[in-house]
């Protein structure tokens, strides 16, 4: 033979032969591999783009949402008054200067100014306000009247101070200086403006203060009066003066990158500038901002892995799984090669050369999967995020390529390397025993112990979000170990019992080698998805709770002034119904309100207080003692035994007043008159022209001396307003016995009819009150269920003190209140008080704009301003803003891709077996089985596995959830009350479990339908 | 190359199933001259396909040894049994299409089984010239799957010489193949055997396929049981002395008659005692 000559083949191709493999005779599982390739890549890749999208749409939602004077960069400079001297702040144009040319080239140009503080020196009650230059104000502000301050001294106040103060074009006002110095500001009104909040004032509020206020304690507030530099430069220091060089930062084009180096910079500005000058300062809430954008990023590291990770090792395990059935159809191959003299590596080389390729062309649509995701999310994110391809995205493409690679050469080393006796057997004898492998072992017992850490609590910080992943592994693998021998042992039984179809189909649960996968894949990723998308429902419910908490309200107006009486006439006017608006009143802690209005407005998010509870706090039913009039007289009758002796023992004065409250809500004092000698009578008259309108008796008081003893009975009778008989409780019960250490005032029963008689007994401490019944003596408060009081109960009352109180019951939280708040009655906590500062009115309504509309009339009407408005829409919007929030949104999409990889996993599964299958069921056919039995049979094969799986992994996802989600970050940051409410979201189970229940078995049955029809008699002795 | 003679000593090989241990060869001692052509007869289950395991260094023996050529298989390295495969000894397993890629054509077939060789730099034969050599030339580039079974077998005789190996084992070659594609399929052999020297050892169940053979050994219950050589049966006596009977001398002697052997002239007479 003349033949044996060549060392080369001609025309061999390797890759030739590879892809007439992989392409031409096994399309659907080169389409599975490249799908399963595409999915990893995606689902690694996807991280990183989805982490800078959110971190774009971060910074973008926080400039958005910032103020003009959050977004403001400010150079200050303050003048100083010390023992060393003065000091004048410097020209704005020197602190222009300070800011370098990198920190301003991402600030829009300064605006330079100055600001005082200034108050007529003149005047009843002289108002205190802002006297403020800014550079080219003029041109931010719509002049009324008059014209603009060119010289020295000229001013242009708001058309409010012009109603409020009397001022004019032509008035003038003298300010003093902050120094001792006898120098004066002389300004002069030259104009009048309207208010602007536009940007440029970086969010200086020129209007909305000019106020007057009256009372005991009158006050007054004009608005910003501009004026030029001049008045600055030519007057001397002014209180508080300071000038600036401020800037907004650049938001049209902020990246996330140069927002946080602008961070940084400007704290390195803030060193330098104050190294500069003690009274130079950099105000700026930039860093604030940077600093929020890496918490939120942090927690997005955090969250992100949570929810990706799990999924990506079930990828990884589905690629493992593809690749075991795909080398395991090459054992032939295989098998072929090592008996022609190559090696393992040469086997392992051959498998390579024909997945490998497949695989890295999946990386492809995974990468390009990944990006397009990416932009679907830049899309559902706040702002317009760029297109980025970062080096994340890199590093995460080739981790990927190299996971895939890794798993296939492990998966071609697995074959490649068995024995070649084994490799040449026809088929793999089926193993009868139900064995436990040492990896298997070793698995179960690694994950177990995860397990056992993670539900007692062992395991904290990002390993406690590692949990649920666990759990899930756990169960699955325990499961898919347990269920081949018990589907065994009951197919044999059902057999046994004559039922052919349910036995044999368990039998085949208990035989065929892919029940574990299939149960351990089925299970994790129902697992998976309960536990994502159950993650999902939670986050959006306390979402929706923190939202309803913090508002309140659908729609909350907080008011300026002390006013409750008008806001109370207003609301009244503007909501006959007192159902969808209602008056509240906030002292302190202590939330005051009308609950038949509140209990329908207000937001309950985690439980509202009970009927019993709401009449609980009613304030007490006693009428009021009515002193409308100006002319009062009480008639007084002392006891024999009345004392009324100093720290001398002489004897001493003491007098008797009423406290009383005007329909205007302010509390006085009217003066009776001096009590008579013990045994004596006497008429004792007042006169207070402020009840002419109205008045209410808040209490009757005792006025002495400091230090004087007062002991012995009196009798109080015969009121009378304006000379005529008024209504004059004397009932023990229509009065709140004073019962303190040093003063006790205790109703008594021994009076005449007509009469109240009181045991009085005092040791020093005036003025002593006895309060009317119908003032409550303690008031009845709901409390927030974390509230604790060790020392007693008190609430602020509306003039800021302390309250005594008693609880009625509790609520999870109090409506956009602290942890240590009280809900109470709002008549209950104001009879018979003044509100104070300490306390401010606001009104809670519907979200409805024409009714917005009608209480902001009314309220203007009676001259109170609105100082803020809150919107529970807005605040939810805000909390959805949050990478929190997207973190957990990533749920959304990893609860169906996770049934999806199972879904491929039966596909894959079925593709690669088919062949098996219907050889088997012919086989049954050509013994006489029906097409309907085989039908039957192939159908039902896997869904009794399948349907444990899904059982076994939404149990096991619903606990994982409820033990993790308490270490899930929900908000930025932890909120002070407890609106996280972390039960499992039982709709969202159902939902998952229900379209596990329904999808998956029907995929399996459907495929197996397929094989069912392809189970023909010749395949019996099918071949090649 | 030329033909490799084969000599196997005491070869023993037992299967470890779950429950309980088979020795499929119970001391088999074998001597195949270079260039021989020999069929292995025998029942099923009595061996012959572990013999052929083991001549190819597929399985390791549990005791014995295995010589091909100068080199003892049963006790060489992997990588000495690789090379031994890819340029000195061509296994056909049972069923063609265990010994060819099934998606490629005979030619890309022959070409991946010439590729160890070449790369150990033997001088092959172009796969055309291997495949006109067992008369496929014509189907070099068709799917296997348009190939007769007979076809398909050659292809798989096609592989198996592609690299011009020294033995040639072929497991059942002819089983499920019509008398014209046996035919076929024993010339193919036979041709090599001749023009190469390749030494042939094949496994079959098939009488005419063992009436054509100048050699046949019958394996039974694990050890040579007799030999044919030109049409006549031979008992073959051990090296150890045992003397195992042939089929029809067995019925007259069940297990556990009491023998006597006598020398009468040049040969020798075995006389069963009777009670």
């Amino acid at each position: 033979m003349g033949g044996w000559r060549s060392r080369r083949a001609a025309s061999w191709s390797p890759a030739r032969l590879a892809w007439r493999s992989a392409v031409g005779h096994r399309r659907g599982q080169a389409l599975a591999l490249v799908a399963v390739s595409a999915l990893i890549t995606a689902c690694t890749a996807f991280a990183p783009v989805y982490d800078r999208a959110m971190q774009q749409a971060l910074v973008y939602t926080l400039l958005a949402r910032a103020s003009p004077a959050e977004k403001a960069v400010t150079v200050v400079s303050q003048a100083t008054i010390d023992a060393g001297g003065e000091t004048d702040a410097r020209d704005p144009r020197d602190l222009r200067a300070l800011v370098p040319a990198d920190v301003a080239a991402h600030l829009e140009p300064p605006v330079l100014g100055r600001t005082a503080i200034v108050t007529p020196v003149a005047g009843d009650v002289p108002p205190t306000g802002q006297l403020v230059w800014r550079d080219g104000f003029c041109e931010q502000v719509e002049l009324v009247s008059g014209v603009c301050p060119a010289a020295a001294g000229e001013v242009l106040v708001s058309d409010a101070d012009v109603d409020n103060f009397g001022l004019s074009i032509g008035s003038t006002r003298t300010v003093g200086s902050a120094s001792d110095s006898p120098d004066e500001v002389r300004l002069e009104v030259v104009g009048t403006y309207a208010a602007s909040d536009g940007a440029w004032w970086q969010g200086l509020r020129l209007g909305g203060s000019s106020s007057v206020f009256g009372g005991t304690d009158p006050s007054a507030t004009h608005d910003v009066w501009l004026t030029t530099e001049d008045t600055f430069v030519e007057a001397p220091i002014l209180t508080g003066e300071s000038s600036q060089a401020g800037a907004l930062v650049r938001t049209e084009s902020a990246d996330v990158d140069e927002v946080l180096a602008l961070g940084d910079r400007l704290r390195e500005l803030a060193r330098t500038v104050r190294a500069e000058g003690e009274n130079l300062t950099v105000d700026s809430d930039l860093g604030a901002l940077t600093d929020d954008v890496r918490a939120q990023t942090a927690q997005a590291h955090r969250t992100v892995p949570l929810l990706m990770a799990p999924m990506a090792v079930l990828t990884v395990f589905v690629l493992w799984l593809v690749l075991a059935a795909a080398t395991e159809q090459r054992r032939r191959e295989v098998a072929v090669a090592r008996l022609r003299g190559r090696g393992p590596a040469g086997a392992v080389g051959l498998l390579l050369v024909e997945l490998l390729p497949l695989l890295l062309l999946g990386v492809v649509p995974g990468a390009a999967a990944a990006l397009a995701g990416g932009a679907v999310a830049r899309s559902v994110l706040p702002g317009e995020a760029p297109f980025e391809v970062g080096a994340g995205f890199v590093a995460s493409v080739l981790l990927a390529a190299a996971v895939v690679v890794l798993t296939t050469v492990a998966a071609a080393v697995r074959v490649a390397r068995e024995p070649l006796d084994a490799l040449v057997r026809r088929g793999r004898p089926p193993s009868r025993r139900w064995a436990l492998g040492a990896l298997d072992a070793f698995l179960l017992a690694a994950v177990g112990t995860g397990v056992l850490a993670f539900v007692t609590g062992s395991l904290d910080g990002p390993l406690a979000l590692a949990g649920p992943a666990l759990l899930a592994l756990f169960a699955g693998l325990l499961l898919a170990h347990l269920v081949a021998p018990a589907a065994t042992a009951g197919g044999r039984r059902l057999l046994r019992r004559g039922r052919l179809v349910s036995g044999v189909t368990l039998l085949e649960t208990g035989r065929r080698r892919e029940t574990r996968a299939v149960i351990a894949v089925i299970t994790v990723a129902s697992a998976l998805a309960v536990f994502a998308v159950d993650a999902v429902a939670i986050g959006e419910r306390n979402r929706t709770h923190a939202s309803e908490h913090d508002a309140g309200a659908p729609v909350v107006l907080r008011l300026a002034g002390r006013d409750l009486v008008g806001v109370r006439a207003a609301v009244s006017e503007a909501d006959p119904t007192g159902r969808r608006a209602t008056p509240v009143l906030v002292s302190g802690e202590t939330l005051a309100v009308e609950p038949d209005g509140f209990r329908e407005i207000a937001y309950f998010p985690r439980g509202a207080p009970t009927d019993a509870q709401w009449e609980a706090i009613a304030p007490p039913a006693q009428a009021p003692v009515d002193l409308t009039g100006s002319r009062f007289s009480l008639d007084v009758r002392t006891g024999d035994e009345l004392t009324k002796v100093d720290a001398l023992g002489s004897d001493s004065e003491v007098a008797l007043g009423f406290v009383v409250v005007t329909d205007t809500g302010t509390r006085r004092r009217i003066r009776l008159g001096t009590v008579p000698q013990p045994g004596g009578t006497a008429t004792l008259t007042g006169t207070d022209e402020a009840c002419v309108s109205g008045c209410t008796l808040a209490a009757v008081e005792l006025i002495a001396a400091q230090a004087v003893d007062v002991s012995g009975d009196l009798e109080l009778g015969d009121l009378r307003v304006d000379g005529r008989p008024a209504d004059w409780p004397t009932a023990a019960d229509d009065w709140n016995a004073t019962d303190a250490q040093s003063t006790v005032i205790r109703p008594t029963s021994e009076a005449s009819d007509d009469a109240l008689g009181l045991l009085v007994s005092t040791n020093g401490l005036y003025p002593a009150q006895l309060t009317p019944a119908w003032v409550p003596d303690t008031v009845a408060a709901i409390l927030p269920a974390a509230r604790r009081d060790p020392l007693g109960l008190v609430v602020a009352g509306v003039d800021g003190s302390d309250r005594p109180a008693e609880s009625v019951g509790r609520v999870t939280l109090v409506p956009a209140m602290p942890r240590s708040s009280a809900l109470v009655d709002l008549d209950a906590l104001s009879r018979g008080a003044e509100v104070s500062y300490d306390a401010h009115p606001e009104v809670w309504l519907v979200d409805d704009p024409d009714l917005l509309a009608e209480v902001g009339t009314a309220l203007r009407e009676r001259g109170i301003a609105v100082a803020d408005l809150r919107r529970a829409s807005t605040i939810r919007q805000a909390y959805r803003d949050t990478v929190a929030t997207w973190s957990l949104g990533l749920g959304a999409v990893i609860g169906p891709a996770v049934v999806l990889n199972a879904l491929l996993v039966l596909l894959v599964l079925a593709v690669t077996g088919w062949r098996d299958r219907a050889r088997d069921l012919a086989i049954l056919r050509l013994n006489g089985a029906g097409r309907r039995t085989t039908r039957r049979l192939a159908a039902w094969a896997q869904v009794p596995a399948i349907l444990l799986a899904v059982v076994t992994g939404v149990a096991a996802g619903t606990v994982g959830a409820f033990l993790a989600m308490p270490d899930v970050a929900l908000f930025p940051t932890v909120p002070e009350v407890p609106v996280i409410d972390t039960a499992t979201a039982w709709p969202a189970v159902l939902y998952v479990a229900v379209a596990c229940l329904v999808v998956l078995p029907a995929v399996a049955a459907t495929a197996g339908l397929a094989v069912a029809r392809r189970a023909r008699p010749e395949r019996v002795t099918e071949t090649v | 190359m030329s033909g490799l003679e084969i000599r196997t000593r005491g070869l023993v090989h037992i299967y470890h199933a779950e429950d309980h241990d088979v020795a499929a060869l119970s001391g088999v001692d074998l001597d195949v001259a270079a260039g021989e052509m020999v069929g292995l007869l025998g029942p099923s289950g009595s061996g012959k396909s572990t013999l052929m395991s083991l001549l190819a260094g597929v399985l390791r023996p549990s005791a014995g040894k295995v010589f091909v050529g100068d080199t003892e298989v049963s006790a060489a390295a992997p990588r000495r049994l690789d090379r031994l495969r890819a340029t000195e000894i061509g296994l056909m397993l049972q069923g063609a299409d265990r010994n060819l890629l099934t998606h490629a054509t005979p030619g890309d077939n022959v070409r991946f089984a010439q590729q160890p060789a070449r790369r150990a730099g033997r001088m092959l034969a172009d796969p055309a010239e291997v495949l006109a050599e067992v008369g496929l030339a014509a189907a070099a580039d068709r799917p296997l799957s348009e190939l007769t079974p007979g076809g398909l077998q050659l292809a798989a005789v096609a592989v198996a010489i592609s690299s011009r190996p020294g033995l040639l084992l072929c497991d059942e070659p002819t089983s499920q193949l019509d008398h014209e594609a046996r035919d076929q399929v024993l010339a193919a052999l036979a041709h090599v055997n001749r023009t190469h020297g390749t030494t042939v050892v094949l496994v079959t169940h098939d009488p005419d396929v063992a009436r054509v053979l100048p050699r046949t050994v019958t394996i039974r219950d694990g050890r040579i049981g007799g030999e044919g050589r030109s049409g006549e049966e031979y008992a073959v006596v051990t090296a150890d002395g045992f003397l195992p009977l042939p089929g029809h001398a067995r019925e007259g002697l069940p297990p556990g008659t009491l023998v006597r052997v006598h020398q009468v002239g040049d040969h020798y007479e075995i006389r069963p005692e009777r009670p």
